[in-house]
């Protein structure tokens, strides 16, 4: 009885082990390189076949829904994966689609398992160091397209969507130029000011192309205590990390070009010893400092911002872009007691004319995919074919703009709203390569900069020192 | 002729053997391997080329890493400090009481049972930095002026350290409970005969009996306050604000193998994660000498006395 047991008990733990081994034979079966995997797309097992013949292609996309669900702001219901499906199917016959949902937080960590365990043939990506290892260089299928062309793809989207595409980094010098996935639309932030605080103050709001001086004097003209309501007013809000973007109007930074990303190459001189005698950067630590002065206490952990876009709210020029985002849905809702209140402006530029993030969303078949060729149909389906984009900004992308030039058929474009950021996207879009060298350096810069514990000239030096320790620290990984 | 012994010890248990093979395999796969593959990362580039200790060099001269080290240990200092005393008077006041244990039980666990997020919202909102929030508007009472909290970086850390022994508490109660449940009411008999009082009892009674319990509780609340992790990530996200007052060492390994929004560097976040373990094994490498050679004295001490 014992050996049986336990010889029961061995099955089950070898049948577990051998259950949660997974596809491994089929994904380094599909771990080709590009073009040369249309016999993977025919094995028979479950990860590839779909019904009536149709090949399976699995897509893991950040907060992809399967079901409906209703915004709670504009009451509008968003349609479930299912439509987006049911299109990309008829778009790309022969496919059978399945979405792999991915939550938004901590997404790299799960997106990287999804995709690095053979689990999705389409993966999602936003301005990430690490899609060289996941994806497979898509000019390999460019070059055998000629329907989709390098020249189809250096013509088709905008300066920006194709800057962020294109592949630029330190870590990969030797992948320079290669093109992992295709954008499918580009993030436009904007800042926003109460109206009806700014009237309580006798202020005057400000343009829709603010400069920082015109804001800051409405910052520092609008904290304390409200001359009608009689509470307290704070004049603005701002985050201590993104600051770094928010500093790209105020040309903390130089556009960097460097054709085979040797980090030996970068200009010391030029693009990292101006730090140490800038007046911009002084002037902005100094300027995000005096911000800090007229933020409510609790700007240094994220709090105080709870009554933005209320009928009680105290804040007067709302900097942090991660708070505006909701004036979409109400804009959407046509929810005019919020949208004549609170109005959005751009960023402010410098002489270079841009600012904000340079935020491009990909989709882009995976290393380990099944089918590739079938996966680039449905890539180039989801970033280029106007229909497929109508549903997904209707849909799943809600808020953000085109990467297309031509931009004909788009709904979106029809409102103004909308219009207006892509063409300030498609004018103001910071392009330089590889940014990190000086936006991790600046971020630890900010921390301590919001605390207190260093002063404008400090966080200048500061920003110096992290800068030439980062680039040195890269250069002793790299070798 | 050993072998053979050994071997006929093997015939005669193997059941047993393949009993424990389950357990030890997992062991091997979910823990010694990661632990291996850790130890390999950080000894490459993330291009996967062998660059010897150069993650080391740089973690060791990474500000923030100094300050992770320097918070986890100051926190973890202040949450043994209050989390071990506090948890032993109220395990002690607790097998005290002759009725409505069962309940007492259930209020100390149920913070346990709370999600990180959800407690970390409520206590945001009690700890407020805007004067009207619930302890600043209390403090306010007493003419006390508003407190930053978790705003405040030389306030931020208590803050969360508080939140944490809230809500860890009742771990600790029970087993401190349940060691003092094994301790015979007939030694407490004896020496109220002999005129000892409650601190006499607790000192040289229910101490010495319930040591084991808590040299256990000690050792694991020390590991567990070395990985801190969920309070802050709940409180501050990755960032760790304010300033840097709450990155802590697992916060930092986070950052560097996981982050959306800090650079990713996978061979520095694996020398910071096999640093972390060496700590913990050092640390609980000296707890256990430091708790065994006691115990060897209080041995040797009660040998002479028989003697």
């Amino acid at each position: 009885m014992k050996k049986l047991l336990s010889l029961l008990l061995a099955a089950t733990f070898l049948f577990t082990a051998a259950a949660c081994s997974g596809g491994g034979a089929d994904a380094a079966d599909g771990a080709d390189t590009a073009g040369d995997s249309q016999s993977a797309g025919g094995s028979p097992s479950d990860t590839t076949s779909g019904e009536g013949g149709a090949q399976k292609v699995r897509i893991a996309w950040l907060g992809m829904n399967p079901d409906d669900r209703v915004d709670p702001i504009s009451g509008i219901t968003y349609k479930g994966s299912y439509e987006f499906k049911a299109l990309l199917e008829e778009k790309v016959p022969g496919t059978e689609i399945e979405f792999i949902q991915i939550p938004n937080d901590g997404w790299i960590q799960k997106m990287e398992t999804t995709i690095t365990s053979g689990e999705a043939d389409i993966g999602w990506y936003t301005n990430q160091v690490m899609a060289a290892d996941w994806f497979v260089d898509h000019r390999e299928f460019m070059q055998n397209d000629p329907d989709f062309t390098e020249e189809t793809f250096d013509s088709i989207f905008t300066e920006g969507a194709k800057k962020y595409t294109r592949y630029h980094t330190f870590d990969y010098p030797e992948q320079t130029g290669a093109i992992y996935g295709l954008p499918y639309d580009v993030g436009a932030y904007y800042i926003m000011y109460d109206k009806q605080l700014l009237e309580e103050w006798g202020v005057a709001p400000p343009s829709q192309n603010p400069t920082f001086d015109e804001l800051m004097a409405i910052i520092k003209a609008t904290t304390g205590t409200n001359p009608v309501s009689g509470k307290q007013n704070y004049g603005t809000y701002i985050r201590p990390y993104w600051c770094e973007w928010v500093g790209v109007g105020a040309d903390l930074y130089h556009p960097v070009e460097i054709p085979d990303m040797d980090i030996n190459k970068l200009d010391i001189a030029n693009d990292v010893d101006y730090i140490k005698s800038s007046q911009e950067i002084l002037d902005y630590f100094q300027m995000l400092l005096d911000m800090i002065a007229c933020a409510p206490d609790g700007v240094t952990a994220d709090t105080g911002h709870e009554n933005w876009m209320t009928p009680d709210n105290n804040i007067a020029v709302m900097f942090d872009t991660s708070k505006t985002t909701p004036y979409y849905n109400h804009l959407l809702a046509d929810n005019k007691e919020i949208t004549d209140r609170f109005i959005p402006v751009f960023l402010p530029k410098g002489a270079q004319g841009v600012s904000g993030f340079p935020e491009v969303h990909h989709i882009a078949v995976t290393k380990l995919a099944n089918n590739k060729e079938l996966c680039w149909e449905v890539v180039k389906a989801i970033a280029t074919d106007i229909d497929v984009l109508n549903l997904v900004y209707a849909n799943h992308s809600v808020g953000v703009v085109p990467h297309l030039v031509d931009t004909t058929g788009i709904e979106r474009m029809e409102e103004e709203f909308t219009k207006l950021r892509y063409e300030d996207r498609l004018n103001g879009t910071f392009l330089t390569d590889d940014y990190w060298y000086w936006r991790e350096p600046i971020q630890k810069v900010f921390g301590q900069l919001f605390v207190g514990e260093l002063t404008a000239e400090q966080a200048r030096e500061s920003f110096h020192t992290n800068v030439m320790e980062w680039i040195d620290n890269k250069k002793k990984q790299l070798g | 002729m050993q072998a053979k012994r050994a071997l006929k010890a093997l015939k005669k248990d193997w059941t047993w053997y393949l009993f424990i093979l389950i357990p030890i395999v997992g062991v091997v796969v979910f823990n010694f391997y990661p632990l291996l593959e850790t130890f390999r990362l950080s000894l490459y580039n993330t291009r996967g080329n062998f660059i010897g200790a150069v993650n080391y060099d740089i973690l060791f001269s990474d500000r923030e890493f100094a300050v992770s080290v320097k918070n986890t240990v100051y926190m973890g200092i202040l949450g043994i400090l209050l989390n071990l005393p506090l948890a032993f008077i109220l395990a002690v006041m607790l097998n005290r009481i002759k009725r409505g244990q069962g309940f007492f039980k259930v209020m100390f666990l149920l913070p346990m049972i709370m999600s990180m997020v959800s407690v970390a919202l409520i206590f945001k909102f009690i700890f407020s930095a805007e004067p009207a929030g619930m302890v600043n508007y209390f403090l306010s009472l007493f003419n006390i002026p508003p407190q930053k909290w978790f705003a405040s970086t030389s306030q931020a850390r208590e803050t969360v350290v508080l939140m944490a022994v809230w809500k860890g508490i009742g771990y600790n109660v029970i087993l401190f409970f349940s060691g003092l449940q094994s301790v015979p009411e007939e030694y407490y008999e004896a020496a109220s005969i002999d005129g000892a009082n409650e601190a006499h009892k607790i000192w040289y009674i229910t101490l010495p009996c319930v040591k084991n319990t808590v040299i256990f509780v000690y050792i694991t609340t020390c590991i567990n306050v070395l990985k801190r992790f969920a309070e802050v990530y709940a409180i501050s996200s990755e960032y760790g604000y304010p300033g840097d007052s709450l990155l802590t060492i697992i916060l930092y390994i986070y950052r560097k193998s996981f982050s959306t929004l800090f650079f990713k560097d996978l061979g520095v976040g694996s020398a910071a994660s096999i640093i972390l373990f060496l700590i913990i094994m050092l640390i609980t490498a000296l707890n256990f000498l430091v708790t065994e050679r006691e115990d060897d004295g209080t041995r040797r001490r009660g040998r002479r006395r028989k003697a």
